[in-house]
């Protein structure tokens, strides 16, 4: 049991990336504790078995989010049904080695769709007045690799960086309606995307600087919803660091 | 001229009705933002490199039109 349990009874929030790792572990808890959840993913029947957690309160939609056409859709479609959005939280994202010497140019163009390009359109889609209640909160995924990187990873540390300059731009111009936007940024946790990263990257270099050990989707997830809830609405334009002492 | 004024709803993203003589001033939607976004607008949808001074002195949305047509 943990110090904090959070009330989001009746608000609506949009999770990209719900089929699996901290998007997944993001929408259930958000659901636990009362909220409407959009659950975006590709993952078709990995969302079903979401939704049968929380049949009510969780709406699964299964596309592409770099589809940015069918995004806008099912993102008015769900404020239609539910009413305007509290939230939303871009937790889609790939990984993709991409070595200077010899890197596949669409799958390093893939990771910068998906990690960059989507969580843009997302603001532009939850912000509109017509989508989003005044004072709500979007937190975007970045990465302690934006803030230290390894080889291999320009495209994914490059594009992880772009969100978080992104968020500070977007902070500036959406505060006027008290919206805020910010991105997290988590260190190795334990997923089906650092399970494929774990035979390339220096394991022994991971293990060694997360002092407090290797994450858990739970481990992020309640400073996502912290950062979703009015006990941060004084944060905006800022990156959170939740990496097990990785930076440190 | 419909398709114009849709854009502008987009572009200030405001729920009150907007038609061709709004005057721009009574707008809190139209700041330095929606400033800078109707250039970038006008260059991206209509082709038009539309001048600073000219938005400056526009009084109404009729007006914005004028510059784009």
């Amino acid at each position: 049991m943990s110090n904090i349990t959070y009330n989001f009874i009746n608000q609506n929030f949009v999770v990209t990336g719900a089929s699996s790792g901290m998007g997944k572990q993001v929408a259930m808890e958000l659901a636990e504790a009362g909220a409407n959840v959009l659950a975006i993913a590709r993952g078709e029947e990995a969302l079903f078995s979401l939704k049968t957690l929380y049949p009510e309160r969780i709406t699964v939609v299964a596309i592409d989010v770099c589809d940015s056409e069918k995004l806008e859709e099912s993102i008015i479609g769900f404020v239609k049904n539910k009413g305007k959005l509290d939230g939303a939280v871009h937790a889609a994202g790939i990984s993709g080695l991409t070595p200077l010497k010899s890197f596949d140019e669409n799958e390093a163009r893939k990771v910068v769709d998906v990690s960059f390009w989507a969580g843009v359109k997302l603001v532009q889609i939850c912000s509109k007045v017509k989508n989003s209640n005044t004072g709500a909160s979007i937190l975007l995924f970045s990465s302690v690799r934006s803030h230290r990187t390894d080889k291999g990873l320009f495209a994914y540390a490059g594009a992880k960086s772009a969100m978080q300059i992104a968020a500070k731009t977007f902070a500036k111009e959406l505060a006027k309606r008290k919206l805020r936007v910010n991105t997290i940024s988590p260190g190795w946790v334990n997923t089906n995307m650092t399970d494929k990263l774990e035979e390339t990257n220096n394991l022994d270099e991971v293990n060694q600087n997360h002092i407090l050990g290797i994450g858990y989707p739970a481990d992020v997830s309640g400073v996502v919803l912290f950062m979703l809830s009015d006990r941060s609405k004084w944060m905006t334009g800022t990156d959170v660091v939740v990496d097990g002492g990785y930076l440190a | 001229m419909e398709q114009f004024i849709e854009k502008m709803v987009d572009l200030l993203d405001c729920e009150e009705e907007i038609t061709m003589d709004t005057v721009l001033d009574e707008l809190d939607e139209w700041d330095s933002l929606s400033f800078v976004s109707f250039l970038a607008m006008a260059n991206a949808a209509y082709g038009k490199k539309v001048e600073p001074s000219d938005v400056r002195n526009a009084e109404t949305i009729g007006d914005l039109y004028n510059l784009i047509k």
